[in-house]
Order: C-alpha cells, then structure tokens, then sequence
C-alpha cells in the first residue's frame, strides 16, 4: 500500500507540473501548414495611376540662421557661401576670483581664439584651405545679403588662417589679433567666415542648431592664471524684439550666390536656397479606405542636372503634408510637413531615368485623415536641405504621360470574415 | 432595416473572402469539439457522461442530486502536431465546464451550465513566395485564432422513481472566434505589413431530453437526444453565416454487479453536418459516431480518504473534415477522484491521451495530444 501510495505521489505531482505549465497558452501550429492551411493570404493586385493633380517646386523656407551647419563654399561662379558668427556682446571689464567685487577694465586681451567644429562629409576640400575672418559689424539688416557680402573687404580682413587637409577633423583653431577684441569692448563683433583654396572649397561649419556648444570665442583678459579665460558664444541682441529669431540670427549661412536651378516645368529638390517639392494626389477611395495596401511607390522621372557635383549622392525623403485645406498656398503648405516615411531616394544629380520612392506608411497615414479636410499631399525634401548645393530634378504632372510621376499601388485583396 | 440587409449581403457578396483552415487535424472548421464532459466522465472515456450530473448532456442526471452542487473544471491540452516531416507544440488551457444545479422538491434539480462546444483557438504561421508587382517576394502569414462556441445549458431533472428519471434542457449556444492575420515581409520599408482583426460572434439554441432508467439495483440506461435549431455566425450586426445546432442522440449503459465497481459504455450519433454553412465551402463537417467504454472502482484509501479510480478509452469521428479526410479520435485515459472537507468537496482530476488521425493516407499528418482535466465539485 505503501508503495501504491508513493506512486501515487509521485503521479499526482507531474500533473500538478503539467498543470502549472499549461497555464501558458502556446497555440503554434504551424507544422500543418500547408496542408492543413489551405487558400490563405488572397491576391495581390497592382496598379498604376496618375494619381498626382498638383505638383510644384516651393521654397524651403527654411528660415535665415535654422540650418544645422553654416556651409562655406567657394566654387568659382557655381556656389558662393559665408559664415557670420556674431557675438553681440563683448565685456569691458572683468573681476578677479574671490571676495573682490570690484571689477577691472579689460586692457589686454591674449591667447584670442576662435575654437570651430568643422564637418566635412559631403564637402570639396584641396589639399589645404584658408579662412579668412573678416569684420563685418554694420548696421545692415541680416536678410541684406548684398550689403552684409560687401563687407568682406581687404581692409575689414581680421586674420587668415590656413589648414591642410589632414588638419581638418572636427576641430578648429583661429588665433585672432588682441585687437579684434580690445576694438570691439562693451561693443559687438560679427565675425564673417570666408574660405579658399587652390581649387574650389566647400565645407560645413556646425551651428549652434546642430550642436550643443560648436563655437566659442576665448581669450585672457589677465597674465594672472587665477583669472578664467573669457569664453563667448555666438550670440544676437537684435532684432530686439524677436527673440526666437535673435536666437537663429547668431549664426548663419550667408548665401553670396546660390546654385542654378532647374527649369520652372519640373521638379527640383535640393539646390542652394533651397527647394522641395509639394504634390497633391487624388487617389480612387478605394484604395484608401477598403483594402490594405502592402507596397505604394511613387515613380519619378529624373532629369539629368549638368550643375555641380553631378556624381554626389542627393537623398529624397517623403514627408506628409499636414497642411489643412486652410492654407491655400502651396509654398507654405510644403512647411507643415511630418516625416512619415522611412524610405529615402538617393540619386546623384547628373543621372537621370525611372526612380522610386516607397511611400505606403504615407497611405496608411491618409486612411485615418478626412480629405476633405487636409488634402493628401507629400512633400519631397533633400536630407541635406539648406546644406548642400546638390539639386535632384524631375519631371511634373505636365510632362508627357510616360514621365510624369505615377503611382504603384500593390494591395492585398484578402478580407477576412473569420469564417472557417 | 431589410434595405441594409441587402447593401450588407451585397457588399459581402463583393469581398472576395478568403477562408481559412486553423492548421491542425482537431481545430479544423469552428474548432474542437472537447465533448462537455467532467472529469469524472472523461478519465472513463466518456461511458459515465450520460449518467453523471456534472457532464452537461443528459439533463435527467442532474435529478438526482439531493443537495446544491456546484462544478467547476480546468483543462490543459499538451498537442503534438506531425505533418510533413515537421512537429509542432502546442499549449492550450480551457475552463472548459462550470455547472452549479439546486434541489427543488424532494425529487428535482434544476441546473444551469456552460460548457466548451467548440474550441477554435490555434495559430499558424508559415512563408511563403508571393509575386507582387512583377517580383517575387517571401511573405510570412500569421493567424491566431482565439475564442469557442459555448454550451450553456438550462436543465431541469426529475426523478418521477427510483427506476426512473426524467430530465429537459433548452440550450444556447454563444461565443466569439476572434482571427487575428498578419502578412509580413522581409523587404522595409518597400513593402508595408498587413494586418486584419475578424471578430465573429455566434448565437445558437437547441432543446435536449434524457432519460435514466434503473431497472435493478446493478443495471442502468440513459437515452438522450439534443434537438438542434438555428445557429447564426455575426460580424457586428450583420448576419454572415446560418446553420443548424448538430442533434444529438445517445445510449448509455452502467453494470454494478461488481461491489464497488461500476462498469459503462455509451455510443452517440452527432450529426454536424447541420453546421454546414456556417463556414466556408471549405469548412466541412461530416456526421459522426463516438464510443466509449470506463470502468470505476474504489481505490485504496490515501491519507484516510477513499479514492476512486477510473479507466476509459473512446473513439469517435471529429467533426470537420481536415484535408479532405475525415479524422478520427481515439482516447486512452483514467483518473481519480478523492472527497475533502467532510466529504463536502471532491476533486477529480484525469490524464487523457488522444491520437488523431485522416482516415485518407494522402492526408501526410498526426497529432498527438495529452488533455489534462481538473474537476472541483462542490456541495455548500
């Protein structure tokens, strides 16, 4: 009996194991599939639609001093760009460490240095390029482009600084004259950023947008070691009374002379200023709101630009316009974008034939929203806008019907009832 | 109101539907059919189900209970799926039975139970090539089904004799079979996943009698039959499928010549084709026979508490055809029961292991199953 009961036991405790494990539903049964699985996932259909009814090329709008870098370029009569780093505020006196709340004039001013963060990916560098710093204080509105350009004159020249290419990681140091700061007391200096080279020159200059503290102006005010270096970032006072826009203002990209964009019937995207691209689409209601779609690709025709860095890769994203039947103007109706898709389009600018941009996640996105009131719209931005002269061009709904863009739509014709 | 019936009809009748299996040999169709039985009845293969009052088929059963009961029941199923060479595990865990039924009188009870009918839940998931857009690309569909079609039960027992009892039931049948469907696809972001949710809800009714006969103190039978009416499968409000509840007709016999032993068998003609269109054409169900033979007998006494043990084996046909073929069931299982607390609560608890198969050897699969039951009754 005993030995009965033990087994017993010993039974009772595997299924209370078996029990306890069952707990947790596992319901794979994949080993049947197919046989057991028949007639599963449906068909996929494709079409392929002139889906676009509005298309043009728009502004950035990108606003004077938001870019992420300042690009500094000189390409000869392609590209002309500068950088203004302003520094609206430079102390006149100083106070020695400690209880000592007398503050002293500022009289010397050593060891001036001009401390940079460079980014060169993407640029044009020589064997060695120089920076020339110019003084170009005025009175002039920032958006005064002529005037502000005009400043860079011999005698405004501050310093010139040479870098080999090697040089040129990350980092940067200027050495100022003393007097660029001992001029400039209880005053402003708006420094203007100048390169050149044996060949053209194109590099990036990270901002104050596109990093925490990329710039800063240092020097000693004192011989005593006790005394901290003054460091200054950029900084704008004015215009007094739009602080947001001060903010961007202390530092930005001074754009001499853009690049040459392509012909007003296409679509271009990218180039210096900037543009993108805006489309509107009427898509049957179908394919929207009845059946799932699993790939949608807009199908561009590239035009080949003879401009520059014909070989550089330009990448396209596909935002979704978010702009409401409120905003009739298109060009602004291309700022209120979302990113909403992870696909990219990379093409180099002297290519040219078919291209393909996925952009299904931006269908998905439209079955939620009410077309009548915010029209289904994408908005095609270079990832490097406001940064880089390339500009990709493509034809528009007004070109013939084998170029203009389309639409490829692949959808899955499955509905599921939950029957058997 | 008829106007939309039509557009809904119409606008069904316009989706190309695509239908589906659930993978295994047992969860074909709306799913497994786990037999309402209690553990008791299961660990004699079924044999005892007639005559005991916590398996919610013959409603004269429940006449004999002199006090309020109340059943509970949990019923883990470890499934072993072979098909082409590949083996699938599964895990399913079912409350498959409650029941709770008072005396009224001194000769009736009346009882209300709900009981799983059919058990659809399984998940598949397998690749495949798709050619979309002129290129061919590897999909990856997945389907989870989840949810059953429940008994639930109304019945009311008499015991007119001591020979004789007399029992009626008016079942409904309800419940929900959720799909959940992806469609993935390796290439991102040039190809967006699909995903579908179908919710199907299930209404049913159907009216059952039985009856006990005790001629002699050793010798009992049991009849039963379950006449089954409509049945309507609803997506939200609109009606997607109709059929019929299957009827039911059942026999019993229990042989207690033997002291402290009780010997039964019971045979049962299902008729689930009535249940045809209620699915897809594919869903197909076919009329069935199931036997079963267990024996009960006292155990030996563990911790001072009389055991009972029982054995049983059953066969039967499973409803829906998988493959094209028909499958059949064969269970082997025993188990035990011990009373507590004043003999005021029992435990039961069995160990079943089922084979399944196609009749049709084209049908290249097996499945393998260990149903695990766990049944509390209690009497307050």
């Amino acid at each position: 009996m005993q030995l009965i009961s033990g087994r017993l036991k010993l039974a009772g405790l595997v299924i209370l194991t078996a029990a306890l494990t069952a707990c947790t539903e596992k319901l794979d049964s994949s080993a049947g599939c197919p046989i057991l699985c028949p007639g599963r996932g449906g068909e996929i259909e494709t079409v392929t639609i002139d889906a676009v009814t509005l298309d043009s090329t728009v502004s950035a709008l990108t606003g004077q001093g938001t870019e992420a870098s300042l690009l500094v370029a000189t390409r000869g009569d392609s590209l002309d760009a500068r950088a203004i780093l302003r520094f609206d505020s430079i102390p006149g006196r100083y106070r020695r460490p400690g209880a000592d709340t007398i503050s002293i004039p500022v009289t010397t001013a050593d060891s001036v240095i001009l401390r940079m963060r460079v980014d060169t990916v993407g640029g044009k560098i020589p064997s060695s390029i120089t920076l020339d710093i110019y003084d170009v204080d005025s009175n002039a509105p920032d958006s005064a482009i002529n005037e502000i350009a005009a400043l860079f004159t011999p005698g405004r020249l501050i310093t010139s600084a040479t870098f080999a290419k090697a040089a040129l990681k990350d980092t940067i140091l200027v050495t100022l004259p003393s007097a660029a700061i001992l001029s400039r007391l209880d005053r402003r200096l708006r420094i203007g950023i100048r390169a050149r080279g044996p060949q053209s020159v194109q590099l990036r200059i990270l901002s104050q947008e596109g990093a925490g503290i990329p710039t800063v102006l240092s020097y000693r005010v004192s011989a005593d070691t006790t005394v901290a270096r003054v460091s200054l970032t950029p900084e704008s006072r004015t215009p007094v009374d739009q602080p947001a826009l001060a903010l961007s203002l202390a530092d930005y990209t001074l754009l001499v002379r853009g690049t040459a964009t392509g012909p007003a019937t296409g679509l271009n995207i990218g180039g210096l200023p900037a543009r993108r691209v805006y489309m509107r689409f009427d898509i049957p209601s179908f394919l929207i709101d009845s059946v799932d779609v699993v790939r949608a690709s807009l199908l561009l025709t590239q035009i080949s630009n003879p401009g520059i860095d014909q070989t550089d890769t330009v990448r396209i994203a596909p935002f979704v316009s978010l702009a409401t039947t409120a905003v009739v103007d298109v060009a602004k109706a291309a700022q209120i974008t979302a990113l909403a898709s992870r696909d990219t389009l990379r093409v180099t600018p002297g290519s040219s034939g078919e291209r393909r941009l996925e952009i299904a996640s931006i269908l998905s996105l439209w079955r939620a929203t009410n077309v009548a009131e915010t029209p289904r719209a994408i908005v095609l931005i270079s990832a490097q806008e406001g940064n880089s002269p390339l500009e990709a061009r493509f034809h528009s709904a007004e070109a013939a019907p084998e170029l203009r863009p389309r639409l490829r739509i692949s959808y899955s014709t499955r509905k599921s009832s939950g029957l058997p | 109101m008829r106007r939309i019936h039509i557009v809904a009809a119409l606008a069904l009748a316009a989706m190309p539907l695509q239908l589906f299996a659930q993978g295994t040999l047992s969860t074909q169709g709306f799913g497994y059919p786990t037999g309402e039985l209690s553990s008791r009845a299961r660990a004699t293969g079924g044999a005892l189900g007639q005559f005991d009052p916590d398996s919610p088929l013959n409603p004269a059963a429940i006449g004999t209970s002199v006090d309020p009961r109340m059943y509970l029941q949990y019923e883990p199923e470890l499934r072993r799926l072979s098909a082409n060479g590949e083996t699938s595990n599964a895990v399913i865990a079912r409350f498959s039975l409650a029941s709770l039924s008072v005396p009224f009188a001194s000769r009736g009870s009346v009882g209300v139970s709900a009981a799983t009918f059919l058990d659809r839940s399984a998940e598949t998931s397998f690749s495949r090539q798709q050619s979309i857009d002129r290129q061919d690309v590897t999909v990856t569909e997945t389907t989870r089904t989840l949810g059953a079609i429940n008994d639930v039960r109304v019945a009311v027992g008499y015991a007119a004799s001591q020979k004789v009892q007399l029992g009626f039931g008016g079942h409904v049948f309800v419940g929900q079979n959720r799909m959940f469907f992806t469609q993935s696809f390796p290439d991102q972001p040039a190809f967006t996943p699909i995903s579908q949710v179908s919710t199907l809800g299930f209404t049913g009714f159907a009216a059952s009698a039985g009856v006990l006969l005790r001629p002699s103190s050793i010798l009992g039978f049991a009849l039963t039959a379950r006449q089954g009416f409509g049945i309507d499968a609803k997506a939200g409000d609109s009606t997607v499928s109709q059929a019929d509840i299957p009827d039911r007709y059942s026999a019993a016999i229990s042989y207690g010549g033997i002291p402290g032993t009780s010997i039964s068998a019971q045979v049962s003609r299902d008729n689930w084709s009535s249940l045809n269109g209620l699915g897809s054409a594919d869903a197909i169900a076919v009329d069935g026979w199931e036997g079963g033979l267990g024996i009960e007998a006292l155990g030996p006494r563990i911790a001072a508490r009389q055991t009972v043990l029982r054995l049983g084996g059953r066969y039967r046909a499973l409803p829906f055809l998988a493959g094209g073929s028909e499958v059949d069931e064969l269970s082997l299982g025993g188990g035990l029961g011990a009373q507590f607390f004043r003999n005021r609560a029992t435990f039961d608890l069995s160990v079943e292991r089922a084979s399944r198969s196609p009749e049709l050897s084209t049908v290249d699969a097996s499945e393998r199953a260990y149903i695990f039951s766990f049944g509390l009754r209690v009497r307050p």
